[in-house]
């Protein structure tokens, strides 16, 4: 059994970077919308929604939530055509801007700045668990929140462990289960107070005395809570039929139905506040408070259960991607270390209280990633690769660069971080360049990340560097 | 499979996708046009503006 497990994820690691042709696809516009917008819909947008009431009233918050979102998506995830054109997933074109080693190595960075989201979502389960013994009138000492936030994270990795059946179950599970926690938390937050509440609502304290600060904050968080998504964006558009289908799908999906749920996380944390004077970005100590017995018992138990689903997911992902890159490592191993990762995060315990730092600092790597991608492709090589090259197949070696890593590709990831700090601290939330912060850290990083590595690929000696691949391309 | 016997059955595999890739009568799934192009300047416009309106509500 273990051993069919372990074929089956090495097909998957290994075999699944062969590029899929178009009588292969499997989507279309449709089928991709929706398993988009199921990969969406974790819990970890509440804590966006009600981290956001934090900073500005409920328009301000619908307009940055909704346009913010649809604007970042639209533009850093065009690039996705290239995979739904060769059946590639972006980290394979990806080998053209880091090389060949190197793209291993952005890897395991994203996959570091990634996997804390994991660590809310344990923090999440715990809240659920607590508050779901506490309704039987137990109350758990302090201790219990992180074993339990590390339970989580054990019975996803378990089944995570158990290969791609289980996650197929878990995934036939979690997204209704998602979205009936969503239906839940709405119909618990709009009964809970008068709707011009919610519309005229505003947060009691932004901590600035400059009022359209908070609001600058607000939309960085939208960019760097969809920014997030760059590294998986194009497992579905490689299965998608048309180059059409597969960036509005994501775009849409991603940030029409994911915003939706955060505004949902925004509400609940409004009628929160407005029932018990305390903004709360926990669903379940929410559906405690406000919902009948009945419905909170039922709707914790789903909150629980959604967590631990999108704590294996996670896993398998991750497991799978840093499998194609380190292919002689066991799968095993790999979401043990993942596992682990998780495990001292909760510890730790502060990282939603660092959410929005989390998000910023995130979003420093993310950004220069996207707008390399977005550039490389449509500027730099015009929409074309050396395929062969980028699979490094015998005799192919235009993106070997310099021992494995193209040096042009991290300066400018390096660049992209400074752009973003050189704006914004995002530990201590100081402004330092005002005129520059308008356009939000996240967007300055995106520009002038693009902005360099164009640039560089003008002078000539760098040009040649990165374009060796030219006499190679034949699609 | 011994590993190296894997990698050489995986690139096999890619070389056979990337050749029917190569081949004239192949069919790669329909581009981005024109009008594609447009609706997307045409949707950041529109969240661009709303973004700059929020900022004075």
């Amino acid at each position: 059994m273990q051993r069919e497990i372990d074929q089956t994820i090495e097909k998957e690691s290994i075999f699944g970077v062969i590029p899929v042709l178009s009588h292969k696809k499997l989507y279309r516009f449709l089928d991709a919308f929706l398993v988009l917008s199921g990969y969406c819909i974790a819990t970890w947008s509440y804590t966006q929604g009600s981290y956001l009431a934090t900073l500005v009233g409920f328009k301000q918050l619908l307009i940055g939530a909704f346009f913010g979102a649809i604007l970042m998506l639209v533009i850093y995830q065009l690039p996705v055509i290239l995979s739904v054109r060769y059946g590639i997933d972006i980290w394979i074109w990806l080998r053209s801007v880091f090389g060949q080693n190197g793209v291993k190595v952005m890897t395991l960075l994203i996959i570091l700045i990634n996997f804390p989201w994991y660590a809310v979502c344990a923090d999440l389960f715990s809240s659920s668990m607590s508050n779901l013994i506490s309704l039987f009138g137990i109350s758990l000492p302090g201790g219990c929140h992180v074993l339990l936030a590390i339970l989580c994270v054990l019975i996803g990795t378990g089944i995570a462990y158990r290969g791609i059946g289980a996650i197929t179950w878990s995934t036939r599970i979690l997204v209704p289960l998602l979205l009936a926690v969503g239906v839940g938390v709405i119909v618990v937050g709009f009964t809970s107070v008068p709707l011009d509440v919610i519309w005229n609502y505003t947060p009691a304290g932004s901590g600035s005395s400059h009022s359209i600060v908070p609001y600058i904050v607000s939309v960085e968080a939208n960019f760097a809570f969809v920014i997030t998504l760059v590294g998986g964006m194009a497992e579905v558009p490689r299965l998608t039929k048309t180059e059409r289908g597969g960036l509005w799908a994501g775009v849409l999906g991603q940030g029409v139905c994911g915003s939706l749920f955060v505004v949902v996380g925004a509400v609940m944390a409004i009628a929160m506040q407005y029932v018990t004077g305390e903004m709360i970005d926990d669903p379940t100590r929410m559906l405690a408070t406000l919902a009948v017995p009945a419905l909170a018992v039922s709707s914790l138990l789903l909150v629980a259960f959604a967590n631990i689903g999108t704590q294996a997911v996670g896993s398998y992902i991750y497991g799978v991607m840093l499998k194609s890159s380190f292919q002689k490592v066991q799968y095993r191993t790999l979401i043990f270390l993942l596992a682990l990762y998780v495990v001292l995060l909760c510890i730790w315990g502060q990282i939603t209280t660092y959410f929005g730092s989390f998000l910023t600092i995130s979003a420093c790597i993310y950004a220069p990633l996207a707008a390399l991608l977005f550039v490389d492709f449509f500027l730099v090589r015009k929409q074309t690769i050396s395929l062969r090259s980028a699979f490094a197949l015998p005799g192919y070696r235009a993106y070997h660069y310099t021992r494995g890593f193209n040096w042009v590709g991290f300066f400018c990831v390096a660049a992209g971080c400074g752009l973003s700090l050189m704006v914004y601290n995002p530990v201590t939330g100081q402004v330092h360049q005002p005129v520059l912060f308008y356009i939000t850290p996240t967007g300055f990083s995106f520009l002038g990340t693009g902005a360099l590595y164009y640039l560089l690929s003008r002078v000539p000696p760098i040009r040649r560097y990165l374009l060796r691949d030219r006499a190679e391309v034949t699609v | 499979m011994p590993y190296d016997e894997k990698t050489q059955r995986v690139q096999a595999e890619i070389e056979e996708k990337i050749e029917e890739m190569e081949q004239p009568g192949y069919h790669f799934p329909k581009r981005l046009g024109a009008r594609d192009y447009a609706a997307v300047c045409i949707v950041a416009g529109i969240c661009l503006f709303f973004l700059i309106w929020g900022a004075f509500l």
